[in-house]
């Protein structure tokens, strides 16, 4: 029991670092990434990789994959926000440019499906579907933990990672660099007019995104010990956009308890429920109660539960001390653009 | 040199089906502007429909026609009632396409569900072998391209011949103006979410008579392919499309056929992504300034 619920504290970090990664891109800056999870999948993998050993030996006899080896325990993790980051580097810029953002969604959701077909048919790259079994726990020999302790290390290293990374998306949040990009995504124009780099700064949050997204699957990999293609079809991704939307589009606090809701509570209990029908219905039910969520979500209350705070605090501040809102909020100088009022704003 | 002029053979086979469903995709998407992602999804209903239908020993044509059209009438409904009510309501273009996506998880996992996530084989002649120019096509995969380049043809007839299909061409246009001008788009707009129905189900019944095995990811996993050929074609350029399915298609089995087997999916998201990145607009799009989404 106590393993179990170690797990499902570990899925809740897990959720609730993809949903801040993914609010970072979608909730601050309006990129519609459907293809979150690959990220995540990327990092996955590397960590795998970086300490499961080489392919010929040790437990992995019978994996074949196209390069491994075995790194001490920081390193995997470090490095599977490495390659998250390129990864995003690679594929940004196909999805920078300015174009309508269902394009952007569709060449995304393409990106996903395409790199877990990929992924699963090639047999000597990743061990296709079968996937990398036998990842080594990290901090277990390091501190000579028992098996049942070792869980609740996990999620305390687990949770202070998630700690981390949430101050680090608050700050960003909040920082010069988060207005400009609030700004672009509700006036491109006016930001643009106002010396903004849309590209460079679209980028820089995909990238940061990305390293997120990598560290993120690096740190499940490294707890559940084995990936593979099933862990990471494109529909994963739709479980932290959900999130990210329930909780609120572009609040930090939003994307943990979205995480809290959907991750945890709509996907990770009902495993531990009994079984009805049989085995995988329960899986099917899950999707067709996220689709019925986005639909309800959607619907009934499109800006989420906990709403984008940032420009209205900020402009309670500035009209308290007699400031500029507008010059405040999009922190990039004077601007003509009420920001305050971004929520209402309808895209071309 | 022979495997040059065989994968050619399949690529002409793939095409005709990519052609088909790239078409539907075009024209609905002209027509309403919402980028349905749960396309692949409907595509898969026809697709179980056939394979249900031939289990009854009834002949498989039937079944790919009754699939055909009840994916047009599922279509119709589901634009009509689900994506028109978020179109009214204001829902931007993300919004749309997340609600799309909703969909497709919706139908693909009610499917799921239904059938056990099983792999469903069909038990179907293919018919003698024929040799035409070097190449081998079974009976079935000539009905196929018959079916195909009957589609075609007659779609882009009606489009460009018939006062139907100026009416369609119109209110994709520029939907306000026909409408002042006595079209009726109502009522054309719903002809469209039928027809692209009716091609998308078309589409997904002769994936599954070609590979004889369905499953619930079928269509979900084809979607790249047809997202890729409208794009490279440009929204609402229909007859375009099915000239952009044709290259992509034989790019992808000619690829193939030198050793590039499980990428051939990867080809067409780089096809995609590349588009994107140098003309976002498609080759011969028209409708791309284009806002409000109709539903």
């Amino acid at each position: 029991m106590s393993f179990y619920i170690a797990t499902v504290a570990v899925y809740f970090v897990v959720y609730a670092l993809g949903a801040l990664g993914l609010n970072l891109q979608f909730g601050l800056g309006g990129i519609v990434n459907f293809g979150f999870i690959v990220f995540e999948a990327a990092g996955a993998y590397t960590a795998a990789l970086t300490s499961v050993g080489s392919s010929s030996v040790g437990a992995a006899q019978s994996e074949t994959y196209f390069w491994g080896t075995s790194l001490p325990f920081p390193i995997p993790l470090i490095l599977s926000a490495v390659v998250g980051g390129l990864l995003a580097l690679v594929i940004g810029p196909a999805t920078m440019r300015k174009m309508r953002r269902d394009y952007q969604a569709a060449a995304m959701l393409s990106f996903a499906l395409i790199a877990n077909q990929v992924v699963g048919n090639t047999a000597g790259f990743l061990n296709g579907g079968n996937g990398i079994a036998n990842v080594p726990a990290p901090l277990r020999s390091l501190g000579g933990f028992s098996l049942s302790s070792y869980h609740w290390v996990y999620v305390g290293w687990a949770f202070l990672l998630g700690i981390v990374v949430f101050v680090i998306c608050r700050w960003i949040s909040y920082s010069p660099f988060g207005r400009t990009i609030r700004m672009l995504r509700d006036d491109e124009e006016a930001a643009s007019s106002l010396g903004v780099n849309a590209w460079t700064v679209r980028m820089r949050l995909f990238v940061v995104g990305g390293v997120i997204a990598g560290l993120t699957g690096g740190l499940l990999v490294e707890f559940i010990g084995a990936w593979s293609p099933g862990a990471w079809s494109y529909q994963e991704t739709f479980v932290l956009l959900q999130a990210v939307i329930l909780g609120g589009v572009g609040s930090e606090f939003g994307a943990v308890f979205g995480a809290l809701v959907v991750g945890v509570i709509l996907f990770q209990l009902p495993s531990f429920l009994p079984a009805i029908g049989y085995p995988g219905l329960i899986d099917s039910l899950q999707w067709i109660v996220i689709g019925f969520v986005y639909l309800l979500v959607l619907w009934f209350a499109p800006q989420g539960t906990f709403r984008e705070r940032a420009t209205l605090k900020l402009g309670s501040r500035s009209r308290r001390l007699g400031l500029n809102t507008a010059a405040r909020v999009s922190g990039v100088g004077p601007s003509t653009a009420p920001v305050g009022a971004s929520d209402t704003h309808e895209e071309a | 040199m022979h495997l040059l002029i065989t994968s050619i053979g399949f690529g002409l086979v793939q095409a005709a089906i990519l052609s088909i469903s790239a078409m539907g995709f075009s024209l609905q998407f002209g027509m309403t502007n919402v980028l349905n992602l749960s396309y692949g999804s409907l595509m898969t209903i026809g697709a179980f429909l056939t394979l249900l239908i031939s289990e009854q020993g009834i002949s498989i044509w039937l079944g790919v026609l009754v699939g055909a059209i009840a994916v047009g009438f599922i279509t119709l409904v589901i634009g009509r009632v689900i994506i028109r009510r978020f179109a009214n309501r204001g829902s931007r273009l993300f919004e749309m396409a997340i609600v799309t996506v909703a969909l497709a998880l919706i139908i693909d996992y009610i499917i799921a569900a239904i059938t056990k996530s099983a792999i469903f084989q069909f038990l179907f002649p293919l018919g003698s072998n024929h040799q035409i120019l070097g190449m081998t096509f079974t009976t079935t995969q000539l009905d196929i391209m018959a079916i195909a380049i009957v589609t075609i043809i007659g779609l882009e007839l009606v489009l460009h011949k018939t006062n139907l299909g100026i009416s369609i061409r119109a209110s994709a246009a520029n939907g306000p103006l026909a409408r002042a001008s006595g079209i009726p788009t109502n009522r054309v707009v719903r002809l469209t979410w039928f027809v692209s129905g009716v091609l998308c189900g078309l589409g997904g019944a002769l994936l599954a008579v070609t590979y004889l095995s369905v499953s619930f990811v079928e269509g979900t996993n084809y979607l790249p392919y047809i997202l890729a050929a409208v794009v490279v074609a440009g929204i609402g350029a229909v007859g375009y499309a099915a000239l952009a399915s044709l290259i992509l298609a034989l790019v992808i089995e000619i690829a193939g056929s030198f050793g590039a087997g499980s990428y051939n999916v990867a080809i067409a998201v780089g096809v995609l992504l590349l588009m994107l990145l140098v003309r976002p607009r498609g080759f011969f799009g028209e409708l791309w300034e284009k806002s409000e989404a109709m539903g």
